[in-house]
């Protein structure tokens, strides 16, 4: 089990994260805040890129800090941005990653096979990678992070770049991974998480605002939630009144779904979704 | 270890490395072609080691004269007869005085410096006779040909020398900066190597410049021989050998022989090279910026060049500020030599060595230590 306990982290006069705590157990925790929110941060702080200012991380009640290489062995990562050796064949590359990782020649040798064919890339392996699409790139870096077989498998906006196709399927390994895994998936795309995550963690004002499962993260808004259509013109008024979470148009008339705590005639009342509480959220 | 290997095997598969190497070769292969007329005297003096005449003496100065007959240089300022006629009576003329004066001349040095150059040079006269005594001085080597000597003796050693710290640096730069140029830094640190992998790469960097000037050295002098035919002349001994450089003979601490001369050359080539490359690491390890780092160094070491040439020619600290690593590459070729224009007082190279590879070492050592606490 991981735990964050009251962690700070300070950037010389910014302070990013202000007292987090929370504790992550097998299973699929979707991270879910707007960009510059210290979503990174919280990831870098996991994966000991960043050292907390205050407070501390605990893997299994000890230190993360103390247990240093026994802690990344554990550990799989991909980040938003990864760079690589283009020259490198997916195998190669791999290889490298896997010694990095301190990981057995011959059991190297079998992960390696075997996410590759997960992922879609036996067939390219050999290939070089400067020649692959930003899609068959993810693939690879997701691959990376499987290898170890990690127990903490952290991922930074993952599906950035996937096709749906390619998403759906990354969500399939997730949710077979999650068994005994502790899945870390931080990003803005609420759709991503919001039917493969055990539990939503959502960062807000430098701090964690809620971390529930989407069920109970959701029934927060209903009753609340309306959907009413309204003139062009009377928009603006009525995006003052009230949090307006989302339009589109019908014909003539703009179809508003917004939160308000009190009902009225004519509105239609709407379940809400992990959607719904994001924007209204983060508005 | 895995890990050194795999960052070894990166960077010397590296199309880097190759075109660094390429390039390399190719400069010092111009300069081979660029001086392959001296061949025919070359072959010509090792032919006579071949029929046993390693010393000039009165007796056999026809048969060396006839050796070189029509093969000499048409630019040659000093005739094969003059140059040979004249061995015996400079070796008694030359003396460690001589030496320090061109020396004083060459870097035009007054007051104490001067002194201080005449006290060095004292124990050449000692080299001196010793070779006199041992027919080192009278050595059959090429005659009347400084351009022969000067390629091996200033002009190769020079860019091998250059060529692999210069390589050194951008090796250096490559392999530790890598993660950072790659943007792959977040990946590599957090892997169970992580931030050690630093260290790892600096190691593996080490063993490439340790290969790469190795490499560079023996191939060069592997076509240096298939130019010049070289053969048993690698066996003349280096020491105030008075065929050597226009009379101003290479003076060698200890009798040695030309080819373990320049293996000697070869091995402080890699060593100036690895001081280079761990001050390359320094520089990087700062802010992680390879171009910044790079032309930083590059202006640290015009600055060290320029201060040791404008600086006042009367004063002791001259030689202070000439213990510096780009001084240090100008030495190349005459380590563990006295003479043209090179004060070298003895232990000068060890203690050189040591001094700034304990120095490099330490703010290296320091630099990592901090690293491991850095925020990435």
């Amino acid at each position: 089990m991981l735990q964050i306990q009251n962690v700070t982290k300070k950037y010389q006069n910014f302070t990013a994260l202000e007292h987090i705590n929370l504790e992550f157990e097998n299973g699929i925790y979707g991270l879910l805040a707007p960009n510059g929110a210290g979503k990174t941060t919280l990831l870098k702080l996991i994966t000991t890129l960043l050292f907390p200012t205050e407070g501390e991380l605990f893997y299994d009640g000890v230190e993360i800090k103390k247990l240093d290489a026994l802690y990344r062995e554990k550990l799989g990562f991909l980040p938003q941005d990864f760079g690589y050796y283009r020259e490198y064949t997916p195998e190669k590359y791999l290889h490298y990653i896997g010694v990095l990782k301190g990981m057995e020649q011959r059991k190297l040798r079998e992960k390696t096979g075997e996410v590759l064919e997960l992922l879609g890339l036996s067939e390219q392996k050999n290939k070089k990678m400067k020649k692959f699409s930003g899609g068959m790139i993810q693939r690879v870096g997701i691959a990376q992070a499987l290898l170890n077989d990690p127990q903490i498998l952290v991922l930074d906006e993952p599906t950035a770049g996937l096709d749906p196709k390619e998403r759906m399927r990354f969500c399939k390994i997730l949710t077979s991974l999650s068994k005994d895994k502790t899945v870390l998936l931080s990003t803005h795309i609420v759709s991503d998480v919001e039917f493969t995550a055990n539990r939503i963690v959502m960062l807000k004002d430098k701090g964690v605002y809620c971390n529930d499962t989407v069920e109970n993260i959701c029934k927060g808004l209903e009753g609340s939630l309306f959907e009413t259509a309204v003139e062009e013109r009377a928009l603006p008024e009525w995006e003052e009144r009230y949090q307006v979470v989302s339009r589109r148009r019908e014909g003539a008339a703009i179809i508003v779904r917004f939160i308000s705590r009190h009902a009225e005639a004519g509105w239609k009342p709407v379940k809400p979704g992990l959607e719904d509480v994001f924007l209204s959220l983060y508005r | 270890m895995r890990c050194r290997i795999e960052e070894g095997k990166r960077l010397l598969t590296s199309r880097f490395f190759m075109v660094l190497f390429a390039g390399a070769l190719v400069v010092n292969f111009w300069l081979l072609a660029n001086y392959s007329d001296q061949a025919p005297m070359a072959e010509a003096a090792a032919g006579l080691w071949e029929r046993g005449v390693y010393s000039v003496t009165k007796e056999n100065t026809e048969v060396i004269i006839a050796a070189f007959a029509g093969k000499e240089p048409p630019a040659a300022q000093i005739s094969v007869r003059r140059a040979v006629e004249a061995v015996p009576l400079m070796a008694d003329k030359i003396g460690a005085a001589d030496f320090a004066e061109i020396f004083i001349e060459k870097l035009r040095l007054a007051g104490r410096a001067a002194q201080a150059v005449r006290n060095a040079c004292a124990p050449m006269e000692g080299w001196l006779v010793r070779d006199k005594e041992n027919g080192t001085a009278f050595s059959v080597f090429v005659p009347c040909t400084s351009d022969f000597c000067s390629l091996f003796f200033r002009i190769l050693p020079t860019a091998c020398t250059v060529e692999a710290a210069l390589a050194a640096v951008l090796f250096m730069l490559y392999c530790v900066n890598a993660p950072y140029d790659r943007r792959s830094k977040e990946l590599v640190y957090a892997t169970k190597t992580g931030r050690k992998l630093n260290r790892l790469q600096m190691e593996s960097a080490f063993l490439v410049i340790v290969f790469f000037t190795a490499a560079l050295w023996s191939i060069t002098f592997l076509a240096a021989e298939g130019v010049f035919h070289i053969g048993k002349l690698w066996r003349v001994k280096v020491g105030s050998m008075m065929m050597l450089d226009s009379f101003y003979p290479v003076v060698c601490r200890f009798s040695i022989s030309f080819g373990a001369y320049m293996l000697l050359q070869a091995a402080m080539s890699v060593c100036i090279s690895l001081l280079f490359g761990m001050a390359a690491a320094g520089f990087v390890e700062k802010k992680h910026r390879t171009a910044e780092a790079f032309f930083k160094m590059g202006f640290v070491c015009t600055a060290l060049a320029a201060a040791a040439e404008i600086f006042p020619r009367d004063s002791m600290l001259l030689f202070a500020i000439r213990f510096n690593p780009v001084e240090f590459i100008k030495k190349a070729g005459h380590y563990f030599a006295g003479g043209a224009g090179f004060l070298s007082v003895k232990y000068y190279e060890a203690a050189f060595i040591l001094c700034w590879g304990v120095l490099l070492l330490a703010f290296l050592a320091v630099r990592y230590k901090r690293f491991l606490m850095e925020d990435i």
